[in-house]
Protein backbone atom coordinates (compact mmCIF):
# COMPACT_ATOMS: atom_id res chain seq x y z
CA UNK A 1 0.00 0.00 0.00
CA UNK A 2 1.40 3.63 -0.62
CA UNK A 3 1.70 5.62 2.42
CA UNK A 4 2.82 8.91 0.33
CA UNK A 5 -0.99 8.65 -0.77
CA UNK A 6 -1.36 9.87 2.36
CA UNK A 7 -3.24 13.44 2.35
CA UNK A 8 -4.08 13.26 -1.09
CA UNK A 9 -7.35 14.88 -2.20
CA UNK A 10 -9.08 13.48 -5.13
CA UNK A 11 -11.30 15.98 -7.58
CA UNK A 12 -14.39 16.77 -6.67
CA UNK A 13 -17.83 15.14 -8.05
CA UNK A 14 -21.17 15.72 -8.15
CA UNK A 15 -24.01 13.11 -7.15
CA UNK A 16 -27.72 13.13 -6.93
CA UNK A 17 -29.64 10.38 -4.99
CA UNK A 18 -31.39 8.02 -7.23
CA UNK A 19 -34.74 6.76 -5.74
CA UNK A 20 -34.25 3.56 -8.66
CA UNK A 21 -30.92 2.56 -6.79
CA UNK A 22 -32.42 3.25 -3.22
CA UNK A 23 -35.31 1.08 -3.30
CA UNK A 24 -32.88 -1.50 -5.13
CA UNK A 25 -30.53 -0.23 -1.73
CA UNK A 26 -33.43 -1.40 0.85
CA UNK A 27 -35.08 -4.14 -1.25
CA UNK A 28 -31.75 -5.72 -1.05
CA UNK A 29 -31.11 -5.68 2.64
CA UNK A 30 -34.95 -7.15 2.98
CA UNK A 31 -36.43 -4.17 4.29
CA UNK A 32 -38.93 -2.04 3.14
CA UNK A 33 -39.11 0.66 0.58
CA UNK A 34 -39.93 3.41 1.57
CA UNK A 35 -38.46 6.66 -0.36
CA UNK A 36 -39.81 9.44 1.94
CA UNK A 37 -36.27 10.07 2.60
CA UNK A 38 -33.13 9.05 1.30
CA UNK A 39 -31.85 6.71 3.10
CA UNK A 40 -29.14 7.54 5.85
CA UNK A 41 -26.75 5.13 4.57
CA UNK A 42 -27.45 5.71 1.02
CA UNK A 43 -24.62 7.74 0.13
CA UNK A 44 -21.98 5.75 0.14
CA UNK A 45 -18.03 5.86 -0.75
CA UNK A 46 -18.41 3.08 -3.17
CA UNK A 47 -20.03 5.34 -5.80
CA UNK A 48 -16.93 6.90 -6.24
CA UNK A 49 -14.84 4.46 -8.40
CA UNK A 50 -17.83 5.41 -11.28
CA UNK A 51 -16.25 9.29 -10.78
CA UNK A 52 -12.52 9.04 -10.91
CA UNK A 53 -11.60 7.86 -7.17
CA UNK A 54 -9.80 4.16 -7.56
CA UNK A 55 -8.46 3.37 -4.29
CA UNK A 56 -7.47 0.08 -5.16
CA UNK A 57 -5.45 1.46 -7.93
CA UNK A 58 -4.05 4.63 -6.33
CA UNK A 59 -3.43 3.17 -3.25
CA UNK A 60 -1.15 0.06 -4.85
CA UNK A 61 -3.79 -2.39 -3.24
CA UNK A 62 -4.59 -5.83 -5.17
CA UNK A 63 -8.55 -6.57 -4.76
CA UNK A 64 -7.20 -10.27 -3.82
CA UNK A 65 -5.14 -8.95 -0.84
CA UNK A 66 -8.13 -6.49 0.03
CA UNK A 67 -10.44 -6.12 3.26
CA UNK A 68 -13.03 -3.91 3.74
CA UNK A 69 -11.99 -2.92 7.64
CA UNK A 70 -15.23 -0.82 8.87
CA UNK A 71 -17.12 2.28 7.89
CA UNK A 72 -17.91 5.67 10.03
CA UNK A 73 -20.80 7.95 9.00
CA UNK A 74 -21.27 11.60 10.66
CA UNK A 75 -24.96 13.60 10.02
CA UNK A 76 -24.87 16.98 9.73
CA UNK A 77 -27.40 17.76 7.30
CA UNK A 78 -30.56 16.48 5.61
CA UNK A 79 -29.66 14.94 1.93
CA UNK A 80 -32.71 15.51 -0.22
CA UNK A 81 -33.70 13.84 -3.52
CA UNK A 82 -33.23 16.87 -5.15
CA UNK A 83 -30.22 17.77 -4.16
CA UNK A 84 -26.62 18.42 -6.20
CA UNK A 85 -24.09 16.74 -3.61
CA UNK A 86 -20.31 17.67 -4.20
CA UNK A 87 -17.88 14.83 -2.90
CA UNK A 88 -14.48 15.13 -1.89
CA UNK A 89 -12.45 12.66 -1.30
CA UNK A 90 -9.33 12.34 0.87
CA UNK A 91 -7.02 9.78 1.76
CA UNK A 92 -6.75 10.75 5.76
CA UNK A 93 -3.55 8.18 6.40
CA UNK A 94 -1.90 4.62 5.62
CA UNK A 95 -0.76 2.99 8.35
CA UNK A 96 0.84 -0.16 9.40
CA UNK A 97 -0.33 -2.65 11.92
CA UNK A 98 1.58 -6.29 13.23
CA UNK A 99 -0.71 -9.04 13.66
CA UNK A 100 -0.64 -12.73 14.78
CA UNK A 101 -1.56 -13.54 10.97
CA UNK A 102 0.76 -10.96 9.28
CA UNK A 103 1.19 -7.53 8.43
CA UNK A 104 -1.29 -5.29 7.11
CA UNK A 105 -2.07 -1.99 5.83
CA UNK A 106 -5.13 0.49 7.26
CA UNK A 107 -5.90 3.01 4.81
CA UNK A 108 -8.62 5.37 6.03
CA UNK A 109 -9.94 7.84 3.19
CA UNK A 110 -12.80 10.64 3.95
CA UNK A 111 -15.45 11.22 1.95
CA UNK A 112 -17.04 14.73 2.67
CA UNK A 113 -20.88 14.97 1.23
CA UNK A 114 -21.82 19.13 0.65
CA UNK A 115 -24.94 20.44 -0.87
CA UNK A 116 -23.62 22.30 -4.40
CA UNK A 117 -25.72 25.58 -3.46
CA UNK A 118 -24.67 26.91 -0.31
CA UNK A 119 -21.49 24.08 0.18
CA UNK A 120 -22.54 23.28 3.44
CA UNK A 121 -21.58 19.73 4.94
CA UNK A 122 -23.83 17.65 4.70
CA UNK A 123 -22.63 13.82 5.39
CA UNK A 124 -18.80 12.44 6.61
CA UNK A 125 -17.98 9.27 5.56
CA UNK A 126 -14.86 7.31 6.41
CA UNK A 127 -13.96 4.13 5.26
CA UNK A 128 -11.11 1.90 5.76
CA UNK A 129 -9.13 -0.21 3.23
CA UNK A 130 -6.94 -3.08 4.35
CA UNK A 131 -4.42 -4.63 3.03
CA UNK A 132 -3.58 -8.48 3.97
CA UNK A 133 0.19 -9.38 3.59
CA UNK B 1 -39.41 5.62 25.27
CA UNK B 2 -35.48 4.54 26.05
CA UNK B 3 -34.59 5.50 29.85
CA UNK B 4 -30.82 6.38 29.04
CA UNK B 5 -29.44 4.42 31.53
CA UNK B 6 -26.12 2.85 31.16
CA UNK B 7 -26.49 -0.80 29.75
CA UNK B 8 -30.04 -0.49 28.84
CA UNK B 9 -30.94 -2.59 25.67
CA UNK B 10 -31.30 -0.49 22.92
CA UNK B 11 -32.54 -2.82 20.60
CA UNK B 12 -31.62 -6.48 19.74
CA UNK B 13 -33.01 -7.79 16.33
CA UNK B 14 -32.63 -10.78 14.53
CA UNK B 15 -32.22 -9.74 10.45
CA UNK B 16 -32.08 -12.91 8.43
CA UNK B 17 -29.42 -14.33 5.79
CA UNK B 18 -29.30 -12.11 2.55
CA UNK B 19 -29.52 -14.62 -0.72
CA UNK B 20 -26.67 -14.31 -2.96
CA UNK B 21 -29.43 -12.47 -5.56
CA UNK B 22 -29.66 -9.76 -2.25
CA UNK B 23 -25.98 -9.41 -2.52
CA UNK B 24 -25.90 -9.04 -6.15
CA UNK B 25 -28.34 -6.55 -5.75
CA UNK B 26 -26.56 -4.32 -2.76
CA UNK B 27 -23.58 -4.81 -5.36
CA UNK B 28 -25.72 -3.17 -8.30
CA UNK B 29 -27.86 -0.54 -5.51
CA UNK B 30 -23.96 1.05 -4.56
CA UNK B 31 -22.44 0.61 -7.34
CA UNK B 32 -20.25 -1.73 -5.69
CA UNK B 33 -17.10 -3.04 -8.84
CA UNK B 34 -15.94 -5.86 -6.37
CA UNK B 35 -16.53 -9.46 -7.59
CA UNK B 36 -15.68 -10.77 -4.55
CA UNK B 37 -19.66 -10.44 -3.38
CA UNK B 38 -20.87 -11.65 -6.79
CA UNK B 39 -17.94 -14.58 -8.30
CA UNK B 40 -17.67 -17.32 -6.23
CA UNK B 41 -13.85 -17.90 -8.38
CA UNK B 42 -13.02 -14.60 -7.07
CA UNK B 43 -13.72 -14.94 -3.67
CA UNK B 44 -12.19 -18.22 -3.67
CA UNK B 45 -9.18 -16.55 -5.10
CA UNK B 46 -9.23 -14.03 -2.12
CA UNK B 47 -9.61 -16.84 0.58
CA UNK B 48 -12.76 -17.24 0.69
CA UNK B 49 -15.19 -20.49 0.27
CA UNK B 50 -17.87 -18.40 -1.24
CA UNK B 51 -19.14 -14.83 -2.18
CA UNK B 52 -19.06 -12.60 0.94
CA UNK B 53 -22.16 -10.11 1.93
CA UNK B 54 -20.82 -6.13 2.04
CA UNK B 55 -19.62 -4.63 5.38
CA UNK B 56 -21.81 -1.60 4.19
CA UNK B 57 -25.17 -3.84 4.75
CA UNK B 58 -24.42 -4.50 8.01
CA UNK B 59 -23.58 -0.40 8.58
CA UNK B 60 -27.11 -0.20 6.67
CA UNK B 61 -28.66 -2.36 9.07
CA UNK B 62 -27.83 -0.49 12.06
CA UNK B 63 -28.53 2.54 10.48
CA UNK B 64 -31.94 1.56 9.75
CA UNK B 65 -32.78 -0.19 13.13
CA UNK B 66 -31.50 3.31 14.83
CA UNK B 67 -33.73 5.12 12.64
CA UNK B 68 -36.38 2.96 13.31
CA UNK B 69 -36.27 3.04 17.04
CA UNK B 70 -34.70 6.52 17.75
CA UNK B 71 -35.55 8.48 14.72
CA UNK B 72 -33.92 9.80 11.86
CA UNK B 73 -32.96 13.22 13.93
CA UNK B 74 -31.04 11.92 16.57
CA UNK B 75 -28.71 9.98 14.81
CA UNK B 76 -25.30 11.73 14.92
CA UNK B 77 -22.24 8.80 14.21
CA UNK B 78 -22.22 5.61 13.17
CA UNK B 79 -18.90 4.15 13.46
CA UNK B 80 -18.36 0.05 12.45
CA UNK B 81 -15.23 -2.34 12.18
CA UNK B 82 -15.69 -4.94 9.80
CA UNK B 83 -14.36 -7.85 12.29
CA UNK B 84 -15.50 -10.96 10.33
CA UNK B 85 -16.43 -12.07 7.18
CA UNK B 86 -20.04 -12.87 6.42
CA UNK B 87 -21.63 -15.36 4.13
CA UNK B 88 -25.13 -16.11 2.25
CA UNK B 89 -27.84 -16.99 4.29
CA UNK B 90 -25.86 -16.26 7.90
CA UNK B 91 -28.26 -14.58 10.08
CA UNK B 92 -26.61 -11.71 12.31
CA UNK B 93 -28.07 -10.63 15.49
CA UNK B 94 -27.62 -6.80 15.90
CA UNK B 95 -27.21 -5.56 19.40
CA UNK B 96 -27.28 -1.25 20.35
CA UNK B 97 -26.84 -0.92 24.02
CA UNK B 98 -26.10 2.23 26.16
CA UNK B 99 -22.73 2.64 26.97
CA UNK B 100 -22.32 6.29 27.57
CA UNK B 101 -24.49 9.30 28.74
CA UNK B 102 -23.41 12.61 28.70
CA UNK B 103 -24.37 15.32 26.54
CA UNK B 104 -25.30 12.53 23.88
CA UNK B 105 -26.08 8.77 24.52
CA UNK B 106 -23.22 6.19 23.07
CA UNK B 107 -24.21 3.27 22.36
CA UNK B 108 -22.28 0.07 21.62
CA UNK B 109 -22.86 -1.84 18.77
CA UNK B 110 -22.55 -5.78 18.02
CA UNK B 111 -23.24 -8.15 15.05
CA UNK B 112 -22.98 -11.76 15.63
CA UNK B 113 -23.72 -15.05 13.66
CA UNK B 114 -26.11 -17.24 15.03
CA UNK B 115 -22.47 -19.09 16.32
CA UNK B 116 -21.61 -16.56 17.97
CA UNK B 117 -18.99 -15.36 15.71
CA UNK B 118 -18.61 -11.02 15.60
CA UNK B 119 -19.10 -9.81 12.43
CA UNK B 120 -18.41 -5.73 13.09
CA UNK B 121 -18.43 -4.11 16.28
CA UNK B 122 -18.57 -0.38 17.02
CA UNK B 123 -20.11 2.85 18.12
CA UNK B 124 -23.72 5.29 17.16
CA UNK B 125 -23.52 8.57 18.92
CA UNK B 126 -27.19 9.90 18.95
CA UNK B 127 -28.32 13.18 20.88
CA UNK B 128 -30.41 12.56 23.84
CA UNK B 129 -34.32 12.90 24.28
CA UNK B 130 -34.47 16.43 24.62
CA UNK B 131 -36.56 16.68 27.41
CA UNK B 132 -34.51 14.35 29.54
CA UNK B 133 -31.61 16.62 28.73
Amino acid sequence: MRSDREGHVYPSYRVRANRALAAQYLQSQGAAVDLAEVPPTYMIFLRGEAHGVDLFKDLDVPRRKALHGGQRYEWYAPIGWDDDIDVTARVLNVTEKSTKSGLLWIAEIAYEYRLAGSQQIALREITRIIERS
Amino acid sequence: MLNEEVGQLVFERQVSGATRDAIAMFSAATEDPNPIHVDDGFAKECGFPQVIQQGPMTTAHFARLLVERLGRQRLKVLDLTFTAPVFPHEALALTAKVAKVEDDLTLDLTAAKQDGTVTAKGFAIVSRTPARK
